[in-house]
């Protein structure tokens, strides 16, 4: 049952207990206190109100002994005059007896009082008469029997005074049970709030605390040694940072996503790409070939000449994108080796002397020193370098500029690169299409295969690095390439 | 003397027509095949081959295991590899007893190779190549 319930439930429950309990125990405690507090007075005020006149009641029946003993022996009318005081006094807290008296027993008996008061008072009004006549021998008789009469009188009122003092006793009993009764009710009500308590805190600490601490402690198994002072802040951090982290993570992953359609469909389509090129290989030979032949026997005028000349040319160019087809989807593994970034440039510039002579472009190197050497395919990285070199000059046309800058530097995330741009003073690329030069089949130029700098991209990423374009319509473009200063040998690629 | 006989098998017709032309000019004789069955059977004919110029897109190379047949049946019959670059280079590795020339339109490197092959062959009789 206690298991079946949720943890908010079972603290609410706890803490409801603890504060009903607390606060019931208060009431109660208060409540019965009043209530002794008024029964007890109630008690006292009644009984001591009683017991005081059954004292005095008494006290003056006892004040009344002796005065007609002393006004046998001088006659003094003095005796008589106190005596009746007394007896006023008597009389009066008899009244008093009477008015506080609250039960028929007590009434009885005070009736009883009264009585045998009235008959002493008459007998001794009597004894006095004998002696005030001169019979001291009547009056001595019957003031002999008179003193028992009194006696009996006085155990009377004793009798009376006994009563209350049995009562007050019987109210000071009552208060102490009850007494008794709230010490015990509070000890109960204390013990249930200490286990109470001590549940809730076992709970609180069981349940909420010690799982806080042991998330966090998972969360951070770094930073044991410093405990945090407030757990729930820590907590609410860590999860805030888990959130983000989950939301960066669901992010790259629909980007790895997309990544993944976009190369399952670039793996098609170059599959596409290989199989058409393919085929077309075959009898694009035979065409190379026969063409060979006519050229080498045919007396051609010079306009057919010219016509062969551009059938030459545009089965060159077919035969350019058909290897570059195979290329992309067939790429050669990297033959990697350890060498300067610095000689391939110079091999690419040196390899594309004749064509660069041609376009009239010149080309700058800005080096302080030769890079460090790194592992890469050299033959690879200079695809790369000629590719973009063709590609400045195709775009600036004659009398160009390139200027090819090389530095070392440091990359947060990847560490120690080397990066080579390539800068040159062409018309520079639409900012609209510079995502999409990097991606298979899309070229700008007239007689471009859309494939020149996907396969550069890839031969960088093989390489562990990348390429980037930056350009500003009318002041050229820059291609910056990265490469990672490797100290071990590593390769991208899949069969390296 | 007798002319020297090439057997020549190549995937395309004209260009099997082109090439066989060509040698023919050099003086060699020249017999076609269209498929590594046909090269079994046209080797098969009791007619002797100097030498055989192989395109590895023939039909059925591989499916038939032609090399390894070649060289189990006609050991001292040197091989010339007339193709494109193969797409798998383990392909290149496994013709190690074959010499590799890679395909273009100009035919002058197929003859010099062709001489140079037949030369060797008539130098050191049944060295492999």
């Amino acid at each position: 049952m206690w298991k079946r319930l949720s943890l908010q439930s079972r603290v609410f429950l706890l803490l409801g207990g603890l504060m009903l309990t607390a606060l019931g125990g208060g009431l109660v405690t208060v409540w019965h206190t009043d209530a002794i507090d008024s029964l007890v007075t109630d008690l006292i005020d009644q009984n001591v109100a009683s017991y005081r006149a059954a004292e005095r009641l008494e006290s003056a029946l006892l004040r009344q002994k002796g005065y007609v003993t002393y006004f046998s022996l001088d006659q003094d009318p003095e005796w008589l005059n106190r005596l009746a005081e007394h007896h006023q006094n008597f009389l009066h807290w008899l009244e008093r007896a009477k008015a506080s008296a609250n039960t028929p027993f007590l009434n009885d008996l005070l009736d009883a009082i009264g009585n045998a008061y009235q008959d002493y008072r008459q007998g001794r009004e009597q004894v006095i008469a004998f002696y005030q006549q001169g019979h001291k021998t009547a009056g001595a008789e019957m003031h002999r029997q008179l003193r028992r009469q009194f006696n009996d009188l006085f155990l009377l009122c004793d009798r009376y005074k006994l009563i209350h003092e049995q009562r007050i006793a019987e109210a000071k009993a009552v208060s102490r049970f009850q007494a008794k009764v709230i010490t015990h009710t509070a000890l109960v009500l204390i013990t249930g709030i200490a286990v109470m308590g001590l549940l809730l805190g076992y709970t609180l600490i069981k349940q909420i605390l010690g799982p806080i601490r042991d998330l966090l402690r998972e969360s951070n198994p770094a930073g044991l040694a410093e405990a945090p002072l407030d757990e729930v802040q820590a907590l609410s951090q860590k999860v805030h940072t888990l959130r983000e982290d989950v939301d960066l993570a669901q992010s790259q992953l629909k980007r790895s996503q997309v990544t993944l359609v976009q190369s399952e469909k670039l793996a098609m389509v170059g599959k596409l790409a290989a199989g058409v090129a393919h085929s077309i290989r075959n009898p694009l030979t035979s065409v190379k070939m026969r063409l060979y032949s006519m050229r080498r026997h045919l007396n051609l005028t010079p306009e057919q000449q010219e016509d062969l000349e551009v059938i030459s040319q545009e089965i060159r160019q077919i035969d350019a994108i058909v290897r570059n087809f195979l290329e992309y989807s067939r790429p050669p593994k990297l033959k990697i080796q350890q060498i300067s970034p610095s000689t391939v440039v110079d091999w690419a510039i040196t390899l594309l002397r004749p064509r660069l002579e041609s376009f009239q472009v010149t080309v700058t190197v800005q080096r302080r020193q030769m890079l460090p050497e790194i592992w890469a395919d050299p033959d690879q990285l200079k695809e790369v370098l000629v590719n973009l070199m063709v590609n400045a000059c195709e775009a600036m046309g004659k009398n160009g500029q390139i200027t090819i800058t090389e530095e070392e530097d440091f990359l947060a995330g990847i560490g120690r690169v080397v990066q080579i741009r390539l800068q040159d003073t062409g018309p520079g690329i639409p900012p609209a299409i510079q995502d999409k030069i990097f991606q298979p089949f899309f070229s700008a130029k007239e007689e471009g295969t859309g494939l020149g700098l996907s396969i550069a991209a890839r031969i960088m990423e093989e390489h562990g690095g990348s390429i980037r374009v930056h350009s500003r319509p009318g002041q050229g473009a820059t291609f910056i390439l990265t490469l990672p200063l490797r100290k071990i040998k590593h390769g991208n690629h899949l069969n390296s | 003397m007798q002319s020297v006989r090439l057997l020549l098998a190549d995937r395309n017709r004209h260009v099997r027509e082109f090439l066989k032309r060509e040698l023919e000019t050099e003086g060699y004789t020249v017999a076609i095949a269209r498929s590594a069955q046909e090269i079994l059977t046209v080797l098969g004919g009791g007619e002797k081959f100097d030498l055989l110029i192989l395109d590895l897109e023939v039909p059925y190379v591989f499916e038939a295991d032609l090399l390894t047949q070649l060289q189990t049946f006609y050991p001292h019959l040197p091989v010339l590899i007339h193709s494109f670059q193969p797409e798998n280079p383990q392909t290149l590795a496994s013709l190690h007893h074959a010499v590799f020339l890679e395909k273009d339109e100009n035919p002058v490197r197929l003859k010099e190779t062709v001489a140079v092959l037949l030369q060797t062959k008539a130098a050191g009789r049944g060295q492999q190549v």
